[in-house]
């Protein structure tokens, strides 16, 4: 059925002359990117904006408004600027989140890189490390570590490294597993190239698209675990702020602060939501089937 | 048995099927037409990307959801647009069937041989399972399969590809087709097992009175075992005639280009196959003239202009050029095209090749 | 009695599996799965060393005696090597002895469990019921519209969403109208008026991507602001089991079972609509077209069969983000199962009861997986053929 379109599409991909007519633009993959900019730069330099106050500033005044034009997202419960914290939250949030995922590309990539390029004992161990991390539910893992210890910004990023450190070392496994059968990869070997030169020059670009794709969705999830474990009270303690911990404070009374909590969701689902596209988009770029992971 | 009276089996007029791509509307199959006699069989030669397996699933009514397919198909003299909805449940694979052309990919790999062969048996005759059973053994015994009963219960992939295709030859045979389209049924396969396929669907539609489309790139494949040949290019039949005719007295500059790019034993064996320059047109935004034109050594003003339309000549041969092989317009033609070097369409005439051929 | 059972079923399974597949199939996969299980336990002993401090002192409480410090030092082995501390939790936990909470009269975990576990697989039930109902339709649904062109934007779709949106915004506030806008509608709509016009599988897809994307806490806390504080459709009273009747039964659990559903519901989705789409470009389906089969035919018997395996992997795997959400649901809608009880366990500092919790989760989804895994590389005779190469 599909079969025919398949191959009037490889031959209109045939037909069509180099450097013709290009697919359309893909306007939502840059909204997702202008969003996830801005978010970072309004994050990062919020401080010094003039629209961001003192989370932490109370107003006797105004406590538990909804939205307004003084507080775009409706005040807290002893009359905090709601915008302010989910600014500095989402400093919090998204540092966690971007610690994770890159301290997960570095140990987790390492290890999937070594485990699919040498096989052998090297992969059975990194194997077993990964079963075992992922036979833990994530967020039960994370509770279980911060609970052990304690609910400082050290241990919740510790505990989300454990989280991503697996996951990411499965996809590149499975990824640098597939690259290795490669022709290419098979043709330096024959030509006697170093091990260790095939694994940097001909693997590591290869296994990289994938491993990119797949850093922007790892940091969704972890952005998602550290928001879920505040919502619970259990990520870093009062009076640091993160987008989950705002959610969890505007529930309590939720008659009088839905602002509280649908405000800092929608910011939130938002920056998911385009993570998640854009790691999507990415895969669909370089034709990786997650199904062949 | 005596053979039934002769008559048309299928007539194709002027169909054209479309495709709906992100880039534009892909024409695939343009204006082919041509008829089939029962138990004749017709064989489609053309390269890849062609349309003659387009033009296959087109005749089956299975085109893809962005093909849309206009002109008309008539079946044992039934124009397949026309067919009620109850005719239309148990027409095709009834009366008219198809094998593929990779019979690893042909067969579900999660389901029995047994489940396959059986399945359009008891949906189309209405058999019961016990019956069905038994003429899935029937049908596998007619395909040389041995030891057909523990065959049912095997899954494709405990069997080769030869034997695979076999299933797939005795699948389209199950409710007993009288016209069989053979889409390039052994391009899949082992070179020695290609030849037994062939002669094995060449005997089983001489021995069921079935009609025969068989699609092939290979011109060698078609000759003798295909009473005519069409040569397709761009979608559209740029030839037909009787197959002897065809090698004979081929008419169609593309024709020959083909024949002489196929290597041939009677040859010395130093002799250099001809490829034919260039690649098929970009079938999103066709050209005015001729298609073949820009690969042609013919090719003239006119070629690039005016699209030559099919004539019917001598010997019952139809052929669409404004210049044909072997007539004094022809020879005029590369004559003229080799005193300049290259054809009006600008393809430069390699000397050396042409002191070749 | 129940461990005799759980026994006698591992026994019948590993036998069928070495009739059917040979004993080194078996060996290799049980015994990788029982060494991960051993590891993982072993890891969380491991971890309960790692409380700063003493643990039984920050379980007891400041206030305690010191014969309790000591005595609960001694029963949990911590004055032992890891190895003891292990093999003896082991011991109990085999035994039926998952230990006890130290609050609330030393409750036994077991009574727990015992108590509200029967509540969380309630809630795993009806959430997977949930999450299948709408993943599997739509996604056949889906596949079965990829192979179409794009068409246009139907002339009714905006006003019945304009319609709807407003209903929504009489019945819950123009507050959830306007998130349900901006969180579902807008980028759906984007989305597909950019990309030419929905077809019925960009539609579902775009769906099931931003379902995916919404984080499950925003999800319930949505919902439940929706249906049990705007409105009265959910009372936040807490579970009611089978013996206290259907109706009070269904209506106790319906709306975290929802939230579980629908947040389990896309993984199921957008794989099943993945793995049927690769399937229907198959040849076999081109082949069944030819024979003259029916759409419903070609659909259920030839493209969802491969595909149903596939669903039944990712169910193994959707545990655990099954466990995730309930952690999260059962606070939302204080629902007193197991994940709520981890909760007010970590909050009390009952390091031992968390560690059984974790060690039993990982336990249970272990075993799900192999058992899974184990059954489907034995039935799919694809999987089977890699694997006798």
């Amino acid at each position: 059925m599909s079969n025919a379109a398949a191959m009037a599409e490889a031959e209109a991909v045939k037909a069509v002359p180099v450097g013709g007519r290009k697919e359309p633009r893909n306007y939502i993959f840059w909204f997702a990117v202008v969003w996830l900019v801005l978010v970072l730069l309004i994050t990062i330099f919020g401080e010094w904006l003039p629209i961001v106050d003192d989370p932490n500033e109370r107003n006797a005044d105004t406590i538990k408004k909804g939205p307004s034009w003084d507080n775009w997202f409706g005040t807290a419960t002893f009359g905090q600027d709601v915008f302010s914290r989910v600014v500095v939250g989402g400093r919090i949030s998204l540092r966690v989140a971007a610690i994770g995922t890159a301290v997960g590309i570095g140990v987790g990539g390492t290890l999937g890189l070594l485990a699919g390029f040498y096989r052998g004992w090297v992969d059975s161990i990194v194997r077993l490390i990964i079963n075992v991390t992922l036979s833990i539910p994530a967020l039960l893992l994370v509770i279980f570590i911060v609970a052990v210890r304690d609910q400082s910004l050290f241990w919740v990023v510790f505990a989300v490294c454990i989280l991503a450190i697996p996951a990411l070392a499965r996809i590149v496994r499975a990824s640098t597993l597939q690259v290795a059968e490669r022709e290419y990869v098979k043709a330096a070997e024959v030509v006697g190239a170093k091990r260790l030169s095939i694994l940097f020059r001909e693997v590591l670009p290869n296994v990289m698209p994938t491993m990119i794709s797949f850093a922007f969705l790892t940091t969704g999830i972890i952005l998602v675990a550290e928001s879920s474990l505040s919502f619970l009270g259990l990520s870093v303690e009062a009076p640091t702020i993160t987008w989950g911990s705002i959610i969890a404070e505007g529930r309590i009374s939720f008659q009088e602060t839905p602002h509280m909590v649908f405000l800092p969701a929608v910011v939130l689902f938002l920056t998911v939501l385009s993570l998640n596209f854009i790691g999507d988009q990415l895969l669909k770029r370089y034709d990786i089937r997650e199904s062949a992971l | 048995m005596t053979p039934e009276p002769a008559g048309p089996m299928l007539e194709v007029e002027n169909l054209v099927v479309d495709f709906a791509t992100p880039r534009g509307t892909l024409r695939a199959v343009d204006g082919v037409s041509f008829s089939l006699d029962k138990q004749e069989a017709i064989g489609i030669v053309g390269e890849s990307g062609s349309g003659k397996s387009v033009l296959a699933r087109a005749l089956i009514n299975i085109l893809a959801g962005n093909g849309t397919r206009t002109g008309t198909i008539r079946i044992g003299g039934r124009d397949i647009d026309q067919l009620t909805k109850t005719e239309r449940k148990h027409f095709f694979g009834v009366e008219v069937a198809m094998v593929f052309q990779d019979p690893m990919t042909s067969l579900n790999p999660v389901k029995r041989i047994g489940a396959q062969l059986t399945e359009s048996i008891r949906y189309h005759l209405g058999a019961s399972k016990a019956d069905a059973n038994n003429r899935a053994v029937e049908l596998l015994e007619q395909v040389h399969i041995p030891s057909a009963a523990r065959r049912l219960r095997q899954y494709p992939h405990e069997l080769s590809g030869g034997m695979r295709q076999r299933v797939v030859i005795a699948m389209a045979l199950a409710c007993e087709p009288k016209l069989l389209i053979a889409d390039e049924p052994t391009t899949a396969l082992d070179v020695t097992v290609q030849k037994t396929i062939l002669d094995l669907i060449d005997d089983l539609r001489r021995e069921q009175h079935m009609s025969l489309i068989l699609i092939t790139h290979d011109l060698g494949v078609a000759r003798g075992r295909a009473d005519r040949i069409g040569v397709m290019y761009a979608g559209r039949l740029l030839e037909q005639a009787a197959s002897e005719e065809i090698f004979t007295n081929m008419r169609h500059p593309y024709t020959e280009a083909l024949m002489q790019s196929i290597p041939d034993t009677s040859h010395p064996s130093h002799t250099r196959l001809q490829p034919i320059p260039g690649r098929p047109p970009d079938l999103l935004s066709p050209p005015i003239g001729c298609a073949f034109a820009s690969r042609c050594r013919y090719a003239q003003a006119d070629c690039i202009d005016i699209k030559p339309q099919l004539e019917l000549v001598p010997f019952d041969h139809l052929h669409a050029c404004h210049h044909p092989v072997g007539t004094s317009k022809g020879d005029q033609a590369l004559a003229t095209n080799l005193a300049a070097g290259e054809t009006a369409a600008g393809l430069v005439l390699d000397d050396e090749l042409e002191g070749v051929s | 009695m129940v461990l005799v059972i759980i026994l006698v079923l591992f026994a019948l399974l590993a036998a069928w599996v070495v009739r059917v597949a040979g004993a080194r199939f078996a060996v290799k996969r049980l015994g990788g799965a029982v060494l991960i299980l051993v590891i993982v336990t072993f890891g969380t002993t491991l971890m309960l060393r790692q409380v700063p401090g003493d643990p039984c002192i920050t379980a007891l409480g400041t206030g305690a005696s010191d014969e309790a410090v000591a005595e609960c030092t001694s029963e949990r082995g911590l004055d032992d090597s890891v190895v003891e501390q292990y093999t003896g939790w082991v011991g109990d936990v085999v035994t039926g002895d998952l230990g006890f909470a130290f609050y609330k009269n030393r409750e036994p975990l077991s009574d727990v469990l015992e108590d509200r576990a029967p509540r969380t697989a309630w809630l795993f039930l009806y959430s997977q019921l949930i999450a299948l109902t709408v993943a599997v339709p739509l996604g056949i649904w889906a596949a079965y519209q990829s192979g179409r062109a794009p068409r246009g934007v139907p002339r009714w779709i905006l006003p019945v969403a304009i319609a709807a949106l407003l209903g929504v915004a009489v019945v819950g506030g123009w507050g959830i109208a306007g998130i349900l806008t901006v969180s579902v509608l807008v980028p759906i709509f984007v989305f597909n008026g950019i990309r030419g016009g929905p077809s019925g599988d960009s539609t579902v897809n775009t769906g099931a991507f931003v379902l995916l994307s919404i984080p499950v806490f925003v999800l319930g806390e949505t919902l439940r602001y929706f249906f049990a504080i705007k409105n009265d459709w959910y009372d936040l009273v807490g579970y009611s089991p089978w013996n206290e009747g259907v109706g009070a039964h269904i209506s106790s659990i319906w709306l975290p079972a929802l939230v579980l559903g629908l947040a389990v519901s896309p993984v199921y989705l957008r794989l099943l609509r993945a793995d049927m789409v690769q399937n229907l470009q198959q040849d076999f389906v081109a082949v069944a077209k030819a024979k003259g089969m029916s759409n419903r035919h070609i659909l259920l018997r030839h493209v969802l069969r491969p595909s149903t395996l596939t669903l039944l992997t990712v169910a193994g795997l959707n545990i655990a983000q099954l466990v995730n959400g309930a952690i999260v649901v059962e606070f939302i809608f204080d629902f007193d199962g197991v994940g709520s009880y981890l909760i007010e366990a970590v909050a009390r500092r009952e390091f031992f009861a968390v560690q059984t919790l974790v060690a039993l989760v990982a336990v249970l989804f272990v075993v799900t997986n192999t058992v899974i895994d184990v059954v489907y590389t034995t039935v799919d005779p694809r999987v089977r053929a890699e694997d006798e190469k």
